[in-house]
């Protein structure tokens, strides 16, 4: 045992001392002396892996990883931190100084830098449609502004719309085309464009046919962009259904979550999935550019268009998912306006009554109610003459324009009411955040208010006036209370005046539009 | 239409995050501030908060993960892993590889195994673990829509708009908590809907569109060859109208680079500012009532403050805030006798009435 101890020990000293780099000699020398000995346990030890694999298995690896080192480095150094190159940075960084209040607010100077910026940008190639070069225009034309010089600041403006018209019209294998990267980038134009339509309807607010043709024009492209992605073509279109048939609101909508119920009153229901993401991230740009559509409508006079816009709109804020304020508004904004196209449609009968009245000869104040009779003793010759002198065409006319309206009064009334109803569902803590549910609560009263002293039935419009007066003061909205003072001083001299006998005179619509500035 | 620019002791992380946990962010509820922002209580920021939680499907590297929107770190993180599991297979093939081992003094070796078979069939599993994990993380990475790189990036911003400096390879953490996998497949399952309900149907819904008709028909449903978009522009005429706006524009700019702001500078400030004063200089619009930019306490002298500087008065917000309407209409009984047929609308800034003209559809203030 000794000596096998000590062999072994040899061994080991010779292998440490001479033969280290390769135990495969070392073995084989062991073999050819040793005899029956020449197996060494601990040479078991030596037996590793190839030497010449293992190298190059770890140079790949520390290849690898120093590479991955080096790009880290180098990508953490060049990390594009800053939205701007430094050579923009530099002259914008004088021109927001200059514009500041450290500046003193040297809007000329500012100016001057910006467009030193944008001259640079052009030079070093900066994307025109890339937000920072945008932003930039959009900063000369606020300083256009700002020192009066409209004319400037809307040719820039201008410039920065019709090049997104240009790209987001462009098919998408032309040259322009294919500088939209992706949907995302498509929708993200798009939303900057409808701040840009706003803003130049702003600009041109002296020209409402103007301001219509930019809204609509870039409301397509946007609409164009929703349909592309709503799963049905009209999943709502409440309104159509309810023309189809002729009583009025047979489907009711409530909100379940994320799905919209509508009940038909005649027992049928429909859930229709509530799709958000359709509108972002443009939603309030579209809604907003919706609205003021509308708006414009009104004041140019086209009230059927305004009431179409609101309604596909109110339809699509549904979908959309919005705040509840901005559809309880919107819907309020909706019955207002079903409102005036009653009167506006009141006003074309009470114009068609007078029409009558001079083909047939008969005394106008006859012909006062809708049905154009009264209970009087010659209704009968009445009808004959009505029959004769006047033709088939503008007694259909009359017809139509008569039940327009009381559909479009009915409907006023249920906007309004939906508003009221919708409003307690809301919860408290909701409304108190938005002082603007209590506005329009306040405001959707006085439309009822309003809608019912129009329908002569004064006792329900005064306690309604008096209502929106309490809940007005409530909630600060101290711009409705002189209206509701006005609508209560109309609604007393009318009670007076029927007291004495006189009857109601026929008169043309008014109204009144609150835009309000965020 | 306020703004915003951060007082300058803002930089304080712990404080940025609590008021963004009190402002918006309903996912950061997690840390454990409770008091009121504006009072003096002592804020303990929840220890796991400072902790990176950035998102992946399949690597490992847990609070070294880069953040979403850092995709060459992210690339460096895949390929680390892949990595780590070729090692992983390379230990099993030495452990399973027949060797020459020792039976006894007086015995030939016979060939076997190193490692017991539990031990290589754990290496195995690992191995081929980290590589598919990775393999998944790639993929992922492919699809060109990411929610977590949206909301990477978004929050980056929102953390350079306080002021703060988020660092490259973790993001800003400390500003949110990202989207959980349930919400990021949700998201990325819509989307591929989406995107296959296109390649199905390309003129899906084309045919329904807002037009401006004579009967004012907004929406109606009418096929339109060639899509909408096409009609509307007609032979690239928002083209032409765009190179004449550049090109009068990049004029005006040269000729007022060269004659009027010419002499323009910081010297004569004081001249300039006080013709407008006075009221001598037409260079002024009374009516413009956007605020001006207050700069307070900040410095403007590195590209990290105008980046800073700029995200807080970025022009398209500004824009958007200019751009938010909010329209009323107030219906008037038309009984009282008053001969009118106006459409009256006005404007009014949050609550304060100012009366504007007749036909006046919009007045900016």
């Amino acid at each position: 045992m000794t000596t096998r101890i000590l062999i072994s020990q040899a061994s080991r000293r010779l292998v440490r001392n001479k033969y280290v780099s390769n135990p495969l000699l070392v073995l084989a020398r062991f073999n050819s002396s040793q005899g029956q000995y020449n197996y060494n346990y601990n040479q078991s030890y030596n037996f590793q892996p190839p030497q010449p694999r293992t190298s190059i298995f770890k140079k790949f690896l520390y290849t690898t990883l120093g590479f991955i080192g080096l790009t880290g480095a180098a990508y953490y150094i060049w990390w594009p931190k800053h939205t701007f190159p430094s050579s923009v940075a530099k002259i914008l960084r004088k021109g927001l100084w200059a514009e500041s209040d450290k500046g003193e607010n040297d809007y000329q100077l500012a100016l001057k830098y910006y467009l030193q910026a944008q001259e640079h940008c052009q030079e070093i190639n900066m994307d025109p449609l890339s937000d920072e070069y945008t932003g930039i225009q959009l900063k000369i034309a606020e300083m256009f502004e700002r020192l009066n010089m409209k004319a400037d600041a809307s040719f820039v403006y201008n410039e920065i719309a019709t090049l997104y018209l240009t790209v987001l019209t462009a098919s998408p294998d032309s040259k322009h085309g294919k500088r939209l990267k992706s949907r995302e980038h498509r929708r993200h134009l798009i939303q900057k464009d409808l701040r840009i339509a706003i803003k130049l309807v702003e600009m041109n607010r002296e020209n409402p046919q103007l301001c219509k043709a930019i809204l609509v024009t870039h409301l397509i492209i946007a609409q164009d962009e929703v349909n592309k992605v709503l799963t049905s073509p009209k999943p709502l279109s409440l309104v159509n259904r309810a023309d189809s048939k002729d009583d009025v609101n047979t489907y009711t909508a409530t909100l379940d979550n994320d799905t919209i119920v509508i009940n038909g009153n005649h027992g049928e229901e429909f859930r229709v999935k509530k799709t958000p993401e359709v509108w972002e991230p443009f939603t309030d740009e579209f809604f907003n550019a919706m609205d003021l559509l509308s708006a414009i409508c009104i004041s140019s006079g086209d009230l059927a268009m305004a009431s179409k816009v609101k309604i596909s709109m109110s339809e699509a804020m549904l979908l959309a998912d919005v705040e509840p304020s901005k559809m309880l508004l919107s819907q309020c904004n909706l019955g207002s306006l079903l409102y005036m196209q009653a009167e506006e449609l009141e006003a074309q009968e009470i114009s068609l009554r007078r029409k009558f009245s001079d083909l047939t000869g008969i005394e106008y104040e006859r012909l006062k109610t809708e049905s154009l009779l009264q209970d009087q003793d010659d209704k009968e010759s009445i009808q004959e003459t009505l029959k004769t002198k006047v033709s088939a065409e503008d007694q259909e006319l009359y017809d139509k324009v008569v039940s327009s309206k009381n559909v479009c009064i009915q409907l006023a009334i249920k906007s309004f009411e939906s508003v009221l109803e919708f409003a307690k569902t809301v919860p408290q803590e909701i409304i108190k955040q938005h002082n603007e549910i209590n506005e329009t609560v306040a405001l959707a009263t006085y439309g009822l208010g309003v809608v019912n002293l129009h329908l002569g039935a004064y006792d329900k419009a005064e306690r309604l006036l008096r209502e929106s007066r309490v809940r007005s003061r409530k909630c600060n909205y101290s711009y409705l209370i002189p209206e509701i003072e006005r609508e209560l001083g109309k609604l007393f001299d009318e009670k007076k005046s029927m007291k004495s006998g006189i009857p109601r005179k026929d008169d043309l619509r008014d109204i009144e539009m609150d835009i309000l500035l965020k | 239409m306020g703004v915003y620019v951060p007082p300058p002791d803002d930089n304080d992380p712990k404080k940025n995050q609590n008021q963004k946990n009190s402002n918006s962010s309903p996912a950061s509820g997690s840390n454990s501030s409770s008091s009121p922002s504006g009072s003096t209580t002592i804020i303990i920021p929840n220890p796991v908060a400072l902790i990176p939680r950035n998102p992946s499907v399949g690597l490992i590297w847990g609070p070294l993960m880069p953040a979403s929107d850092n995709r060459p770190a992210l690339y460096a993180s895949i390929g680390a892993q892949f990595l780590l599991g070729l090692a992983m297979f390379r230990h099993a093939r030495g452990l399973f590889r027949l060797q020459p081992i020792a039976t006894g003094l007086n015995t030939p070796p016979v060939m076997g195994r190193r490692g017991p078979l539990w031990r290589v069939l754990l290496s195995v599993v690992t191995g081929s673990g980290l590589v598919f994990g990775s393999g998944l993380e790639l993929s992922r990475m492919t699809l060109p829509y990411d929610p977590w790189y949206e909301e990477a990036q978004h929050y980056r911003k929102v953390a350079t708009k306080q002021g703060d400096k988020p660092s490259a390879w973790f993001g800003a953490y400390k500003y949110y908590r990202p989207m959980d996998l349930n919400t990021w497949i949700n998201k990325v399952g819509d989307w591929i809907k989406n995107v296959e309900k296109e390649i199905e149907d390309p003129n899906h819904m084309s045919n329904v569109t807002l037009e401006l008709g004579k009967n004012s028909n907004v929406i109606v449903n009418k096929p339109v060859a060639g899509g909408i978009l096409s009609k509307l522009n007609n032979k690239g005429k928002y083209q032409e109208i765009y190179n004449k706006l550049q090109e009068s524009n990049v004029n005006r700019r040269k000729q007022l680079l060269e004659s009027e702001l010419k002499d323009v500078v910081e010297l004569n400030k004081a001249d300039r500012l006080d013709a407008i004063l006075e009221g001598t200089s037409d260079l002024n619009d009374p009516d413009y009532s956007k605020p001006s930019i207050q700069l307070g306490n900040h410095s403007l002298e590195t590209d990290d403050d105008l980046e800073m500087v700029w995200l807080n008065f970025e022009p398209w917000d500004e824009l958007k805030l200019e751009t938010d309407y909010d329209i009323r209409l107030i219906p008037r009984c038309s009984v009282a006798g008053k001969h009118s047929e106006l459409v009256e609308a006005t404007a009014t800034t949050r609550g304060v009435p100012s009366s504007g003209d007749e036909e006046n559809t919009l007045t900016s203030s």
